[in-house]
């Protein structure tokens, strides 16, 4: 391993902040194209030109990330860069691409083609950074960064009035929440005196618990709640995924919640370990743990119990993510490296299967589906491939093995019992979790009963997919299988890292 | 020379050659249809000459394989084969291929063969891996992946009512799973591991009891109960398998809407698979949990005995009775499982006892799996010729008509009613003769099961194969010549397991030794 680089050069910040910065030229480059082409030309820039500049700076990021990034902080203890980041931010960039992937797949044009792409790269650029952060400052500015990116992409579709109103409600409820999380760090920071998570351990470890502090860890709480839709904060996600164009629903879906549970583990267990507090049975202490313990029950009954009822499936997803990141909170209540890694490893095969999920879904919208449960009837005659894709990534999100789904929930829920403080501690949370999975079986069963077990219809035609389409669903039910059935490189390369 | 994996071999080969069934479906489907005939009998035979060849003396079991698979969880890919492995895997060998030839013949109504063939494989495969898989993570990704093809199935190739049926399927099965993987996941975190051999050596060692107690400490529970906790989440998990009957819901209408040799698997093969795990995982955690249930359990399982065969008594449709009749004849193996858990402080007679118990037991599954396929056969056979469903009173005097039918099916229904001489009779006599010593009681009452079971049987063979031919019986065809192939074997089986039941049971000797050895508290 290289050695840690403890910068004091503008240089040095530069070196260990490169994906960003490539990421961020990348986004300027292709407004500059997307400009230039049509003041010099009345056709705009090709989308597609656009989005294969954008994939290039993306795999560039991640070439950088793989063979040529230094680890080490920058002075000040600003960001830093670890083994465990470093595997994480290819995670994001791996989705990300596949998102992107998605939007060649596209064949509805959008106005504003530049500024789409900028906008998305520069909510990839404030994921990674929230990955690295370790300052409340640089925390809020990437988590600022990528929502305010995500607000405007959540409305790009103008035109239609649907989608200015789901932009303004996530901006509403974003905007609050933002205000929420900075309330609660300055809070925290008038309690230590610090901005730095590991200085704040230091300061507040010596101290007892102060009501102050509590305010402060509730509100943060609450904000990241939001980042990471967890209920009942989730009010925004049902609208989104369904109005959002579908690269943009499946980035937010994937990516941004994989670095949002990253950063809300590194800021509990990093800042405030001490204060965790105790949801054990028998011996109930004050802390942040019966917070998460409440956001994860809450957030697992209702995503799943509100699933049920969907007709739409991008609702639906909607509501089973709510119930998926209920589980992967269950994990973030275990130290380093379980939890943080097996956290993750969640999120990031979770992340693949729902980008498949969308990869899907935009097949239906342009084959004239209305994205409900009836333009599923009768895929198993229309296209067996996808039939029996769908199949595949429904079960791995049900966790039936041996899909990756199963996998990653299992190491989860070991996390969880494992990993607390106290052995076997959350083994309701736990109870609670499996009893909700056997409630998603469902409502997943019942997209695969009117996939598979509607009859033909008469004049059904086929349906229509594109080269990009079907090797982006191809790659991720793939993805799903390998990782499946052979996860131990991956996953303890992560559990590895992360512990570094 | 290293040897080959052929554990590995018989489980991956009809698996990836039914998902390449799956996904070659437009091939031409007659070649493709025996193509998987041979892999599956290709498979069934090496399965066979494993479980020969099979060194019994050696507790861990033959041709063992481990590969390190996932580090982070300790879990390893391995695999090994026992006596008790050995033996389901021959009946898995044996009855596979069986009801793919009873597929063949009565397929021709549904366009997409191949997929239904793939199916079958796919679940061939996963059977075997269920049979072998020495560690419960592996176990339990084959357990789950069984259901898979076998809910498409009943699902696309039933009869009417297959919908709702197919889903009862499921979720009965998942809840069960979810039970079961609550209940595992507790007692490997007490135990720190997924394999089921160092499972077994804490709970022989005396140590299973502390290790729940200092590392699950949960609501402060007295330990007693949470070991009784715990085993009841690992039983009800297994229980809905067999099933045990208060969890029996899905089963009648399930075996009725699932095409007939779709049933012949499920009732010869798939309701082992709970047993096997209850043998496997229940039995560890027994001596710590069994005190305090054991009374509540075994009244549920006398009822469950008598009242599957009062129902079978009620059925007029011919598969619902054999349905109902399979609960019966699994419930005596849970009898016998549950009555391993009687205290005997250390008496040698008892001990013996629970040896000729399990030994029973095992015979049992076995012998279940061979009789209740080959009358589900039989069914099947009958569906075939009169293009439906068949009712008990519909036909009378089939044995003028289908002597050859008669003849094979009437061995078959006496070897399920137990006649000596069959093999039905071994599994349930040991079984009886222990639990008489064990728990008099509960023998006494479950005896009765046996006597309404005779009847309904009986009454089957009357109404069905004697009396007054039916008019629309006159045109009924006896047994092929493909049938009659495909049939004779285990007929055969049938009589000389009923004369020598020593060929299975030299073989389980040292399992059933180790397990007792292991239970002795």
């Amino acid at each position: 391993m290289e050695p840690l680089i403890h910068t004091t050069t503008y240089g040095d910040i530069l070196r260990l902040t490169g994906p960003e910065w490539i990421l961020v030229i990348t986004a300027l480059v292709v407004l500059a194209a997307s400009f230039i082409r049509s003041t010099t030309s009345s056709a705009p820039c090709s989308t597609r030109t656009l989005t294969w500049i954008s994939l290039a700076g993306t795999v560039l990021a991640g070439g950088v990330l793989l063979f040529n990034q230094p680890l080490g902080i920058v002075k000040g203890d600003v960001f830093f860069v670890s083994e465990g980041t470093r595997w994480v931010k290819l995670g994001i960039l791996l989705l990300a691409a596949l998102s992107l992937w998605l939007h060649l797949g596209t064949e509805k044009r959008l106005n504003h083609q530049g500024e789409f792409h900028a906008l998305l790269l520069f909510a990839v650029v404030g994921m990674l950074l929230l990955v690295g952060a370790d300052h409340l400052i640089l925390v809020f500015i990437a988590l600022e960064l990528t929502a305010l990116s995500l607000y405007v992409l959540t409305g790009f579709e103008k035109n239609k009035s649907i989608s200015s109103q789901t932009a303004y409600k996530y901006f509403l409820i974003g905007s609050v929440s933002a205000a929420l999380l900075l309330y609660g760090f300055s809070l925290i920071y008038g309690v230590s005196g610090h901005m730095h998570l590991t200085d704040i351990q230091l300061a507040i470890a010596s101290k007892p618990a102060d009501s102050l502090l509590a305010l402060g860890l509730v509100m943060a709480l609450a904000g990241f709640g939001f980042k990471i839709a967890a209920a009942p904060f989730h009010m925004w996600a049902p609208d989104v995924y369904q109005t959002a164009p579908t690269p943009v629903s499946s980035l937010i879906a994937s990516a941004s919640k994989v670095a949002g549970f990253f950063v809300l583990g590194r800021f509990l267990w990093g800042g405030f370990a001490g204060h965790a507090g105790s949801i054990q049975w028998t011996n109930w202490t004050s802390g942040w743990l019966p917070m998460l313990g409440l956001l994860a029950c809450l957030s697992m009954l209702i995503g799943n119990l509100s699933a049920l009822k969907q007709m739409n499936l991008r609702r639906l997803l909607a509501y089973s993510a709510v119930a998926h990141s209920g589980y992967a909170l269950l994990g973030i209540t275990s130290p380093e490296p379980l939890g943080p890694s097996s956290v993750s490893f969640y999120m990031l095969t979770y992340g693949i299967s729902i980008v498949g999920m969308f990869g899907l879904l935009q097949i239906l919208d342009q084959n004239g589906g209305a994205g409900d449960f009836k333009s599923l009837e009768g895929l198993r005659f229309k296209s067996g491939w996808m039939a029996a894709c769908l199949m595949i990534l429904i079960l791995s999100m049900a966790g039936i093995p041996p899909m990756v789904g199963f996998l990653a929930k299992f190491n989860l829920f070991i996390a969880a019992l494992k990993g607390s403080t106290e052995p076997m501690g959350l083994i309701l949370l736990v109870v609670l979790a499996l009893g909700a999975s056997a409630v998603s079986l469902y409502y997943y069963l019942k997209i695969l009963k009117t996939a598979f077990c509607t009859d033909q219809a008469e004049g059904d035609q086929s349906i229509q997919i594109n080269t990009y389409q079907f090797t982006l669903v191809s790659f991720t039910v793939i993805g799903v299988i390998i990782l499946g059935l052979f996860p131990g490189p991956i996953l303890s390369r992560l559990t590895h890292a992360i512990g570094i | 020379m290293t040897q080959l994996p052929w554990l590995s071999l018989i489980i991956w080969i009809p698996l990836i050659t039914g998902i390449l069934f799956l996904f070659f479906n437009t091939a031409k489907s007659k070649t493709a249809r025996q193509f998987g005939m041979v892999v599956s009998s290709l498979v069934s035979v090496i399965s066979t000459i494993l479980w020969a060849t099979a060194t019994t003396e050696n507790a861990l079991g033959s041709y063992a394989e481990r590969v390190t698979w996932i580090p982070t969880l300790g879990v390893d890919y391995s695999l090994s084969m026992d006596g008790l492995s050995g033996l389901m895997v021959l009946l898995t060998g044996l009855i596979m291929p069986f009801a793919y030839g009873a597929s063949m013949g009565c397929l021709k109504a549904y366009k997409n063969e191949t997929r239904y063939f793939g199916c079958l494989l796919i679940i061939q495969g996963s059977l075997l891996g269920v049979f072998t898989a020495t560690n419960f993570f592996l176990w339990f990704c084959f357990y789950e992946i069984s259901l898979v093809p076998a809910f498409f199935l009943i699902k696309i190739w039933g009869s009417a009512g297959k919908d709702r049926s197919s889903i009862r399927f499921f979720v009965y099965s998942m809840a069960g799973s979810i039970a079961l993987l609550l209940g595992f996941l507790a007692l490997a975190g007490a135990t720190g591991s997924f394999e089921f051999d160092e499972i077994a050596a804490q709970s022989s060692a005396g140590n299973l009891a502390d290790l729940i107690g200092s590392n699950l400490g949960w609501f402060d529970m007295p330990i007693g109960w949470l070991c009784a906790l715990i085993f009841l989440l690992i039983f009800v998990g297994l229980a809905v398998k067999v099933p045990w009957v208060p969890l029996h819901g899905w089963l009648p209408e399930t075996y009725d809407h699932a095409p007939s040799p779709v049933t012949m698997v499920l009732t010869g093969l798939m309701s082992k698979m709970g047993l096997y795990g209850l043998i496997r995982m229940g039995l560890p955690m027994m001596p710590y949990a069994l005190p305090k249930l054991l009374t509540s359990l075994l009244v549920l399982t006398v009822f469950g005995i008598i009242y599957s065969a009062f129902a079978a008594m009620g059925q007029r449709s011919i598969k619902r009775m054999f349905a109902y009749s399979s609960i019966n004849h699994l419930g005596y193996c849970m009898l016998g499982i549950l009555s391993l858990g009687v205290v005997t402080n250390g008496d040698m007679n008892l001990e013996i006892q629970k040896s000729s118990v399990l030994g029973g037991v095992m015979l049992q599954m076995f012998a279940h799996g061979i009789i209740a396929s080959v009358l589900f056969y039989f069914v099947n056979a009958m569906e075939n010729r009169i293009g439906r469903k068949m009712l008990i009173d519909e036909h009378g005097g089939l044995r003028k008509v289908a002597p050859l039918m008669a003849g094979t099916m009437g061995l078959a229904v006496f070897a399920s009613i137990g006649l000596p001489g069959l093999n039905g009779f071994v599994g349930e006599f040991l079984i009886f003769k222990g639990v008489f010593a064990l728990v008099p009681w509960a023998a006494c009452m479950a005896v009765a099961g046996l006597l309404i079971t005779a009847v309904f049987l009986l009454r089957f063979l009357q109404v069905v194969f004697h009396g007054q031919v039916g008019e629309s019986a006159a045109k009924f065809k006896d047994l092929s010549l493909m049938d009659t192939i495909l049939v004779s074997p285990f007929i055969v089986i049938m009589v000389i397991l009923g004369f020598f039941p020593h060929l299975l049971l030299s073989g389980l000797n040292p399992v059933i030794n180790n397990i007792i050895r292991a239970m002795q508290f």
